[in-house]
Formats: structure tokens, C-alpha cells, sequence
């Protein structure tokens, strides 16, 4: 199973967050393997049990959608994945 | 990852002295109201780079909805801190950055999510999920 943290304030009625989950979804159909994707509020990535919650996951997508609830969390995830070579894309 | 302590993002800190993030400058005209511009962005990928290898394309047209963007004077000490532009706009706009040295990181102005079909999912998207499957939680 991978897991994928969504970054961000997961809003349904917006597209792109939607979107977001199905490209997921898709794309684990096509590569056969199930992923798990869970959203990470950026306001959740702001104290010290921060690192020890990204370290869970396999990838981490810094979602659109802007201005963050606190930048800092997402600031904190993108910071985690290019010290640990963690995959990351932001879109 | 540049050193610079007050590096402001221009939507939080309008004036700040250092904004190395800036409303985004289109060919587009601006939507009424001060809305993000929406809509389809050209961006040309550089030869080298890991999205152009998904993509399997030097071109792309992909659907955005942002209203910041690198700011230009930043864009050299980026490149030197190893964030190397991997996509550019018809007028040389950075629309997608990547990190050397890193087993995959890539930011983009454009929303590949938003292209992904059942049957035909996004290439980066699907990129990353097998970066994820291969690398993810096996790296320290």
C-alpha cells in the first residue's frame, strides 16, 4: 500500500482537490497498486509531532489552493521532503 | 533554501523587500475582479528535465489556476541552489521547477491533476506515485 499526504485544506467544492484524488486513483489503477491518500491540514503540520507524521508517508503533493491555513505546515512538509529525498510534487 | 530569512510570498506580505513569489505576469489579461487567471498555460519542457521525460512531449498545454509566480530576480539563485527550471512559458515565465539531486521533486504552476482521465491518467501524476512506490518510506 502507498501512502500519499495531500498537503493542504482539502476544500470539496473545489476542482482541483477533487481532481487531485482521482488523478490518484487513476494513476494507481494503471500502475496496479493501491494507494492510500490521506489530507494533511496545513495547521496539523505545524507542531513538533509534525516531522514524526510526514515521516508515514511515501510522497507527499503540496495541493493548490491559496492562501494555506497556516503556510507554515505546508512550509514544514515541503522543507521535510527535499532534506529526507522524499518524492514530492506540488501543483 | 536560499538563505534569505525574510523571503516573503507577495499574497501575505504585499511590499515586503525580498518577495521571491509575485503575482503571476500573463500574456492573459486579467480576470475582472482581481480573480486567478484560469486556464490553459503553454509551457515548453526543458530537454533534461524529469517532466518532460513523463511527459514524453517538448510541449504542453495544461489547465492552471494560480495567481503567483517565481519572481525573475530570484530565478538565478534558485537555479544555483539547485532548483533548476524544468518548464517555461512562451515568454520565458518559470512554470515548472525541479531539485536536482533529489530522487523526485516537482512544482508546477499548472494543475496535472486536472488532465487525468480513468483511461488516461496524467504522466507525472503517475510519475510520482511510482517514485513514492519505489522510494517513499525506504529513505531515511
Amino acid at each position: 500500500m502507498i501512502r500519499i499526504g495531500v498537503v493542504g485544506d482539502f476544500e470539496p467544492g473545489f476542482e482541483s482537490h477533487v481532481a487531485t484524488n482521482e488523478s490518484l486513483a487513476h494513476s494507481a489503477a494503471e500502475l496496479g497498486v493501491p494507494v492510500d491518500v490521506i489530507w494533511l491540514p496545513t495547521p496539523s503540520l505545524v507542531g513538533p509531532d509534525a516531522e514524526e507524521t510526514l515521516t508515514g508517508f511515501d510522497g507527499l503533493w503540496i495541493s493548490a489552493g491559496s492562501p494555506y491555513h497556516d503556510r507554515r505546515g505546508a512550509f514544514a512538509a515541503i522543507r521535510f521532503a527535499r532534506e529526507r529525498g522524499r518524492p514530492l510534487v506540488a501543483t | 533554501m536560499l538563505g534569505i530569512a525574510d523571503a516573503e510570498h507577495a499574497e501575505d506580505a504585499p511590499g515586503a523587500p525580498r518577495p521571491v513569489v509575485v503575482p503571476i505576469a500573463c500574456s492573459r489579461p486579467p480576470a475582472a475582479g482581481g480573480a486567478a487567471l484560469s486556464g490553459s498555460l503553454v509551457v515548453d519542457l526543458r530537454p533534461d528535465s524529469r517532466t518532460r521525460a513523463l511527459y514524453q512531449r517538448d510541449r504542453i498545454e495544461a489547465h492552471h489556476f494560480c495567481s503567483f509566480e517565481m519572481n525573475p530576480d530570484y530565478r538565478g539563485a534558485f537555479e544555483r541552489a539547485g532548483l533548476r527550471a524544468a518548464g517555461l512559458g512562451p515568454a520565458g515565465e518559470v512554470r515548472v521547477v525541479e531539485l536536482s539531486g533529489h530522487p523526485f521533486f516537482v512544482a508546477t504552476l499548472f494543475q496535472p491533476q486536472r488532465a487525468s482521465r480513468p483511461d488516461a491518467p496524467d504522466p507525472l501524476v503517475t510519475g510520482f506515485l511510482s517514485a513514492a512506490l519505489t522510494i517513499g518510506r525506504q529513505t531515511p
